[in-house]
C-alpha cells in the first residue's frame, strides 16, 4: 500500500517536472533522443533516492532534479565529446551535423532555442547552470544555494557575471533571420 | 529591442511526447521499489559473481595455474560515464541491438554506470524495449512485466560496461572480459 502511494506520488512528480528536465537538457545542446533518455535517468535516480532527498519547501522537486540533470550532463558530455573526437578522425571532410539542430518541431521555438544554446555554450558550465536556474527557471539564488550547497554570495556573483556575458553575447550575436547555428558558429542557411 | 533577459519569458518547456512519457513511466514502474528489492538484486548479483568465480576457477584449474587477471577473464570498466544494454549476445553495435544508458549507478556509486548496469538493463528488459530480439523504440509499453533473461556484464574494449543476455561464458565467447567491481 505504501509502495502504491509512493509510486502514485512519484508519477505525479514525473508528470509535473519531466518537460522542465527535458527542456533543461535541450537548452544545453543535447539532442532530442539523448535528452529523452537522460530525462528518464534523472527520474530513475530520483526514485532510488526518494527516501534520502526531500523536495524544497517552496520550490519543490525541480531544483534537485535539475541539479541531478547537471551531474548527468557532465558525465554524459565527456562521452559525447569523445564521440565527437572519434567522428572527427574518420569523417574529417564530412559536415557533422550539430547536435543542437533538430531540437523541436516548431521552427520559431527551435530558432530561439538554437540561439540560446549557442550563447550558453560560450559560457562556462557553472555559468550555464546558474543562468538556467535563476534566469530561465526563475529560481532564487538562495534556493540554488540551498540545493547546491554553495554560498549564496557565490551564486549571486556568478549570476551577475554570467548574465553580463550572456547579454553581451546576445547583443553581438543575435542571428538575423535565415541563419542557423552550425558547429558553434553562425552560418548562412543554404536554400 | 530584444535582450537576453527576454529568454526568461520566451522560453517555454518542450513537451515530451505521450509515447515517450508512457515508456518512461513503464521504465520507472519497473524499477525496484525499495530495500527489499535492492536486497534481492544484490543477492542476484552475488549469485552471478559466484557463477563467474566458479567458472574462472574451473578454467584456472584446467589451465594449470596463473591468475584470472593474468588470463584476462575479469576487468573493470575504465569508462563509467555510460554503459550499454544489448538485445542479443552479439557485438553488433547498431541501434537495433543496443541502447546506451547514462550513469544511474547505485547509492554508493551514483555516477558509476557499470555499478548499476545489470539492474538498469533488467529494467529495460522488463519494460519491453528488447522484446522480440531487438531495440524498438516504437513498440508500445508492455506494463513492465516482460521476462528478463539471465544477464551478464562484460567490459568492452572501449572500457565501458556492456550487459548481454547470456551466462558467464558469454563474455569470454565474445572475446570480452567479465565485469568485476560491481557492488
Amino acid at each position: 500500500m505504501d509502495e502504491a502511494r509512493d509510486r502514485a506520488a512519484f508519477e505525479a512528480v514525473y508528470r509535473l517536472n519531466s518537460s522542465s528536465v527535458f527542456t533543461h537538457f535541450l537548452q544545453r545542446g543535447v539532442g532530442r533522443t539523448d535528452a529523452e533518455d537522460l530525462t528518464a535517468e534523472v527520474f530513475a535516480i530520483a526514485w532510488r533516492r526518494r527516501t534520502q532527498v526531500a523536495p524544497h519547501p517552496t520550490a519543490g522537486w525541480l531544483p534537485w532534479l535539475l541539479g541531478t540533470a547537471n551531474t548527468l550532463l557532465k558525465s554524459k558530455r565527456r562521452s559525447v565529446w569523445r564521440t565527437h573526437r572519434a567522428l572527427a578522425k574518420v569523417e574529417h571532410q564530412a559536415d557533422v551535423p550539430d547536435i543542437a539542430l533538430n531540437l523541436t518541431d516548431r521552427a520559431e521555438d527551435r530558432h530561439r532555442l538554437d540561439i540560446l544554446v549557442l550563447i550558453l555554450r560560450q559560457l562556462s558550465v557553472p555559468e550555464q547552470e546558474v543562468i538556467q536556474f535563476c534566469v530561465l527557471r526563475g529560481i532564487p539564488p538562495k534556493i540554488v544555494a540551498d540545493v547546491t550547497g554553495e554560498p549564496v554570495g557565490t551564486i549571486r556573483s556568478r549570476l551577475s557575471r554570467a548574465l553580463g556575458k550572456a547579454r553581451a553575447l546576445y547583443a553581438s550575436q543575435e542571428a538575423p533571420a535565415g541563419y542557423l547555428p552550425v558547429s558553434g558558429s553562425l552560418q548562412k542557411e543554404t536554400p | 529591442m530584444r535582450t537576453f533577459d527576454d529568454f526568461a519569458d520566451d522560453q517555454t518547456d518542450q513537451a515530451i511526447d505521450q509515447a515517450t512519457q508512457a515508456r518512461h513511466l513503464t521504465y520507472l514502474r519497473s524499477l525496484p521499489a525499495g530495500p527489499g528489492d535492492r536486497a534481492s538484486a544484490d543477492r542476484r548479483r552475488g549469485r552471478q559473481r559466484l557463477v563467474v568465480a566458479g567458472l574462472a576457477a574451473g578454467i584456472l584449474i584446467a589451465a594449470g595455474g596463473g591468475t584470472a587477471a593474468a588470463l584476462g577473464l575479469f576487468g573493470e570498466a575504465s569508462d563509467t560515464t555510460t554503459g550499454y544494454c544489448y538485445a542479443t549476445a552479439d557485438l553488433n553495435d547498431s541501434s537495433n541491438n543496443r541502447t546506451e544508458f547514462a550513469a544511474a549507478g547505485t547509492d554508493e556509486h551514483p555516477n558509476d554506470a557499470a555499478a548499476g548496469g545489470i539492474d538498469v538493463c533488467a529494467a529495460y528488459w522488463r519494460s519491453g524495449v528488447f522484446t522480440g530480439g531487438g531495440v524498438d523504440p516504437s513498440r508500445p509499453p508492455t506494463g513492465g512485466s516482460e521476462p528478463v533473461p539471465p544477464l551478464v556484464a562484460c567490459v568492452l574494449p572501449s572500457g565501458k560496461a556492456a550487459v548481454f543476455p547470456g551466462d558467464p561464458t558469454t563474455c569470454h565467447s565474445l572475446g570480452l572480459t567479465a565485469l568485476t567491481g560491481q557492488p
